[in-house]
């Protein structure tokens, strides 16, 4: 980006302008006002012409339109898809005056993030905001977070039907009563976070996300204990896509069920309740690169989960396990001798017990391994 | 060494590391290769210049951002204003000097002052209400009462809420 704003740094021309426009105010009102009865409209143009000018005497003026739609970028809140607030970037930039209004409006990327709600309040002046706030986004990939209380889709479906396409990442909020919402719709899915909140939530769930867009390649659940019961209703198909996946589980055979469900995986985050796994089936995965893990052990529980003793990855390169109790050395060295791996990193967080010999072997095995021993890291927040 | 004179003719002779983090006068110096003459900078005056300096030699060393990083960012939009702790205490400065320095680290082609000044610009923006925007940037509120009347009724709804 290479701008120089011709008139930009010459304040005495801003004075001069803003003097002359002054001037040229007092000589109108003095003939408007020595005849009879003045002419409205012509001091409103005139005062109007002065505001224009006088804003051009303000140093922010100067900037070329470049810069100050970065600026704009840079209001925009941080943490996440907002619903739409006057006193929040972007809706507030358009509020300042006409310049900023005409550089917010005419800025896709200012217009792409947001949170819409529906369930109450008036849908009609809600819809409008909505729609007003979608058109500027002028085709731009979408994120959106989509909020369901007490009520079905189908007003916030019929919304969105003209930006389905769009839309790029998806996190949606399902709350007591809400329906399902096929997210085959949104065609150019590539993420998608659900999370929940009530308990009668599961079947819409599971009814939202039985099918998955083709292009869709990262999904987060939240809240959702996903256990073997629940797993063949999804489609295998359209799950095979997936390249990351964050996911509570109810007892650890999930976890082999979702490496055949997912052949595709790079990524793996688990949390829930461990259990010794049931299953006899051994499973190689080639792609699952980085493997997450937080159970639900007392530090001194010695389970034997058997969770290494079923799975062999080959490319394996992180590992962070926390809440896992007893850390069963024996098998995972077993494991990654067995898988191979180029394990890089090794993180252990609160909640596992292991020995600094344990470490030292891993260290021995794995030369340039990234080796961290955490207790604070508790919980994977997702 | 590098000879620049500034828009008030003073001549400053910068080291060629430092003054290098200005893709402009570094695309430059390799266009003409060595050379003793000054660079003019017609758009740059010796006290903004001075700051420019500072800034630069402040950061001598550090690898400089490429232009995919920045498309990225755009792309993912996680923007962040946090600003180091130099950095905040370099861009305190009053607003004429702060518009000077982005205008001419905009001239001169240095990113990450240009991203400094933007984010200190954006973070006098947050929180503040219009009116308290115009009044902190000397900005007339010039919208017809035609378009004060759209403008209502587009936050009608969130002001509502």
């Amino acid at each position: 980006m290479q701008t120089f704003n011709s008139n930009a740094d010459s304040s005495a021309v801003s004075d001069t302008i803003s003097a002359m426009q002054n001037i040229q105010l007092d000589v109108v009102m003095h003939k408007a006002s020595s005849q009879k009865g003045v002419n409205y409209r012509k001091k409103a143009k005139v005062v109007q012409s002065n505001k224009s000018h006088s804003t051009l005497t303000s140093p922010v003026w100067r900037l070329p339109t470049e810069i100050l739609a970065q600026i704009f970028l840079y209001c925009i809140p941080e943490d996440g898809n907002s619903i739409p607030a006057p006193d929040l970037a972007p809706m507030l930039l358009t509020t300042v005056c006409r310049r900023w209004r005409e550089v917010a409006v005419d800025m896709p990327d200012l217009w792409r993030r947001l949170r819409l709600e529906v369930g109450h309040g008036d849908w009609q002046q809600r819809a409008f905001c909505y729609d007003t706030y979608l058109k500027r986004s002028r085709g731009r990939q979408l994120s959106l977070t989509l909020e369901c209380h007490d009520n079905n889709w189908t007003e916030l479906r019929s919304l969105l039907q003209p930006y389905v396409d769009q839309v790029s990442s998806l996190s949606v909020g399902f709350f007591s009563g809400a329906g399902s919402l096929a997210m085959t719709d949104f065609r150019g899915l590539s993420e998608l976070v659900i999370y929940t909140g009530g308990s009668d939530t599961l079947t819409a769930v599971m009814h939202s996300i039985a099918q998955l867009p083709p292009n869709m390649r990262s999904l987060k659940l939240m809240d959702l204990w996903l256990n073997l019961r629940v797993l063949p209703h999804l489609n295998s198909l359209r799950w095979a896509g997936l390249t990351n996946l964050d996911i509570v589980v109810d007892g650890l055979d999930s976890f082999v069920r979702l490496l055949h469900l997912c052949p595709n995986l790079s990524s793996l985050t688990m949390i829930g309740i461990f259990t010794t796994i049931e299953t006899s089936e051994t499973f190689v995965h080639p792609k699952l690169q980085s493997l997450r893990m937080s159970g639900h052990l007392l530090l001194d529980s010695t389970v034997n989960l058997g969770l290494f003793n079923t799975i062999t990855l080959p490319n394996l390169r992180t590992v962070e396990v926390r809440n896992m109790g007893q850390w069963p050395h024996e098998e995972f060295k077993a494991f990654v001798t067995r898988s191979q791996c180029p394990l890089e990193s090794l993180i252990f967080g609160g909640g596992v017990r292991k020995t600094d010999q344990q470490l030292a072997e891993y260290a021995t095995l794995f030369p340039s391994l990234e080796l961290v021993t955490d207790p604070t890291r508790s919980r994977f927040y997702f | 060494m590098v000879h620049l004179v500034t828009s008030d003719n003073v001549e400053f002779v910068v080291d060629k590391e430092v003054v290098e983090r200005s893709v402009l006068i570094k695309n430059m110096l390799e266009d003409v290769g060595e050379t003793d003459q000054s660079i003019p900078l017609a758009n740059v005056s010796s006290a903004v210049l001075r700051k420019v300096i500072e800034y630069c030699e402040h950061h001598r060393g550090e690898p400089l951002p490429s232009a995919d990083a920045d498309q990225n960012q755009d792309e993912t939009r996680k923007r962040t204003t946090d600003i180091s702790e130099w950095d905040q205490k370099f861009i305190t400065v009053d607003q004429e000097m702060l518009f000077e320095i982005i205008l001419a680290a905009n001239y001169l082609d240095i990113k990450s002052l240009l991203d400094v000044g933007c984010k200190t610009v954006a973070n006098m923006i947050k929180g503040k209400t219009p009116d308290e925007i115009r009044r902190l940037f000397n900005i007339v509120n010039d919208f017809t009462p035609e378009e004060e009347a759209q403008i209502k009724k587009e936050n009608e709804w969130a002001e509502d809420r």
